[in-house]
This record gives C-alpha cells, structure tokens and sequence, in this order.
C-alpha cells in the first residue's frame, strides 16, 4: 500500500542540509517504513491552506497518509486547519475510499502531550471526512531533532524517541491502528529548559540582540 | 481596550451586533492575515514585532494593552476555526522564545505582565466530545497567554444571533 508523508511545516527550506524538524522527524519515520519494507512512499510539503490538483493526484493514490505537523499555540497550524477543511469540502462530493491517518505532532515544550489538542482534531476530522483514524504520536522538544537546531542544543541521546517511532512505524508500516503516544527528550525538564534558553540567547546574540533585546517589550 | 476576533460573515456581523462597535478593534474575514510561516523573527531577530505586515502584524503588541480579547469562532475539529487559528498563530510575538516551568509543565515565558480577560463564543457544534476538546483547547491557550481568567461560551448556529450580544457585551 502506497503511503503518504504529509509536512505540515510552513518553514521554507534554504538548503537541503537545513531542514526542519518536522521534516527531520518524517525523514527518521521514512528510514523506519524502509526498514519496515514499505519503500512505495510519497512525499508532500502543505505550506499554505491550498488543496492543489497535483497534491489530490499524490494523495488520492494512497492509501495511508502520515500527517506531520508542528505545534502552533497549542493546535494545528492556520493554514493546516484551511486545508483539512478543504479535503472536508472535497470529500463530502467525492469520496476518496478507505484512508488510514496517521499523526505525528512536535512541539517545542518538553511535554509530548502539548501536541495533544493538535491530535484530537486530526481525529475529528478524520470522523468528519469518514476515513480511518489510525493513532498520532507527540512528540516533544520536537525542534532538537532537527538538523537546524533553533537553539543548536544537541539533546544527546534519542533512545525514547527512536524507540516510540519504531513502535508507531511498525504499526504504520502494517496500516494497524496504535493507541496515541508521546515522548519527551531523554533528560529532565528543568535540564532541558536552561539548554533550550542558553541556545535561544546564543542564536539572538548572533542577530545582535542582547538578552534584554530579546525580552522587550513594544 | 478590548479586541474581538471573529469569522463571521458581514451579514451576521451586523446581525448580531446591530449598532456596530465603535470602541472594539475587531479583526474579521475581510482582514487580510497571513498564516504564521515559522520564521521565528518575532522571537530572535525583531523581539515583538511580526514582519508580516498585515491586520494581525502588530497583534502581539495590541495584546499587551487590551483588557479583554474576545473571539466568536465556529468550532471546528474541537478547535477554533482556520481563520481564527492564523490570527491566534500570529500571536506568537507576545510571548518570549524562552521556556519556565509553571505547575510542573514548561510553558513560554510571556513578554508582558499583565493578563487580559479571554472570552471565547463557539457556535455550530453540538457534539458534547468536540466542546470537551474545545473548552480544553481554549483553556490551554489561556494558560500559554497567561490571561487572568477564561470564559468559554457554547451555541449552536441559531442561537448565536440572539446569544452573540448578550454574552459578550
């Protein structure tokens, strides 16, 4: 069965080495799905709320789609909402046949669960549009996966979230529903607040912002 | 100074608020907003400023001297609407990129002190499960704002011209 990685980021991509999380996040799950056996994948970037022709060809053609997506303000991205609304639109005139989802939410607090308000609405929507939702996992500290580091902090060791990726690939890989996952990074909260702070001064120092720069207000 | 953000057509605009509203900036469908694209200018190159300059370009900044932001939203997906969700997405410059732990969860630290009232009005949704997740959404994104306090409202679309006045005004 052909899968679909859905990147919900609207960040544009300046090089190929300065990806962004989600897309080093569905870059990690594309190494799981070929491990897994599964090597039919497509890929497809919704930077705006559009639903483009080329993206229902992609899209219509398989018949699992994974959706990643960063965490804006506890909740999916604006102009993600606009485009699963569009689907809605589209489906309610033509029904595409069995879909199974897939979410996989990061965010840049500590807790998996910030993505959670952003998982129960792929799952409404899935109920909306009548396709088979299939499970989301969240994951935390999302954006210290990602080769572009916003804070340039390396969170070290990845074990919980290669193990819980594993879990929700293999069931991805065989179109099985999983119950919803999170992770968190593999050191403690307080630890991982003090690296993330000293790297956000660190890239506004290089902007030339000092750290009352960065906390003034208009 | 209070803000109402809203997705209403201009028909049930004026329906529901008759008079019109002199003292509110409002933000609605015919505002042009462009959704957040992630930049994170707001946050490490121009602190509090969005570079999109459109009708939610300065919102962080109105925030910071509005007593009460209201929204009417349809409820959608347990969450407000799409077009809400970009103005709410481009509130980003109100906070700071810099974590704190509140309550045994990390949060960001917001750029001003003082709280303002949150006052959310979702209508087109019966379904007790989405309002769950609706009320439980609103109340997260009042936590993350720091308000000093959220009410959240619910009614379905025949009921939003007569409730729509009352509840807010």
């Amino acid at each position: 069965m052909k899968i679909a990685l859905i990147n919900f980021s609207p960040s544009l991509q300046m090089t190929k080495k300065e990806i962004g999380a989600t897309a080093s996040i569905l870059q990690d799950f594309r190494r799981i799905l070929r491990h897994n056996h599964q090597h039919d994948i497509e890929e497809v970037h919704v930077k705006t709320g559009c639903l483009t022709e080329q993206q229902m060809d992609v899209l219509g053609a398989c018949g699992i789609w994974v959706m990643g997506f960063p965490v804006y303000m506890g909740g999916l991205p604006g102009h993600a909402m606009e485009w699963l609304k569009a689907v809605e639109d589209m489906t309610a005139m033509a029904s595409p046949g069995e879909i199974k989802i897939y979410g996989i939410g990061n965010g840049c607090l500590y807790e998996g669960t910030s993505a959670g308000s952003a998982i129960q609405s792929l799952r409404l929507w899935c109920n909306a549009c009548d396709f088979n939702w299939c499970g989301g996992i969240g994951i935390g500290g999302g954006p210290y996966y990602s080769e572009r580091a916003v804070s340039q902090t390396a969170l070290g060791r990845r074990r919980t979230y290669m193990r819980r990726m594993n879990t929700f690939g293999e069931a991805c890989a065989k179109g099985l529903p999983i119950l919803n996952m999170t992770c968190a990074p593999d050191l403690t909260a307080a630890r991982y607040v003090i690296r993330h702070n000293r790297g956000c001064r660190k890239v506004a120092r290089s902007h030339g912002l000092t750290g009352l720069d960065t906390n003034r207000q208009n | 100074m209070k803000i109402l953000l809203h997705d209403l057509s201009p028909d049930e605009f004026s329906q529901i608020f008759p008079g019109g509203i002199s003292e509110i900036r409002t933000i609605g469908p015919k505002d042009k907003v462009h959704a957040c694209v992630g930049c994170r200018s707001c946050w490490l190159k121009m602190p509090g400023e969005c570079p999109i300059h459109d009708r939610a370009g300065r919102l962080g900044t109105e925030l910071s001297a509005t007593d009460e932001l209201w929204i009417i939203s349809a409820c959608t997906y347990g969450c407000v609407s799409p077009f809400i969700k970009k103005v709410v997405d481009r509130m980003m410059p109100y906070q700071t990129p810099f974590l704190e732990i509140q309550d045994n969860e990390t949060r960001f630290k917001n750029r001003y002190s003082d709280g303002f009232l949150l006052k959310v009005l979702f209508y087109g949704c019966d379904d007790t499960g989405e309002r769950k997740y609706a009320d439980e959404y609103v109340k997260r994104l009042g936590k993350s704002l720091g308000v000093s306090d959220v009410i959240t409202y619910f009614c379905s679309d025949d009921e939003l011209m007569a409730l729509g006045n009352e509840v807010l005004l």
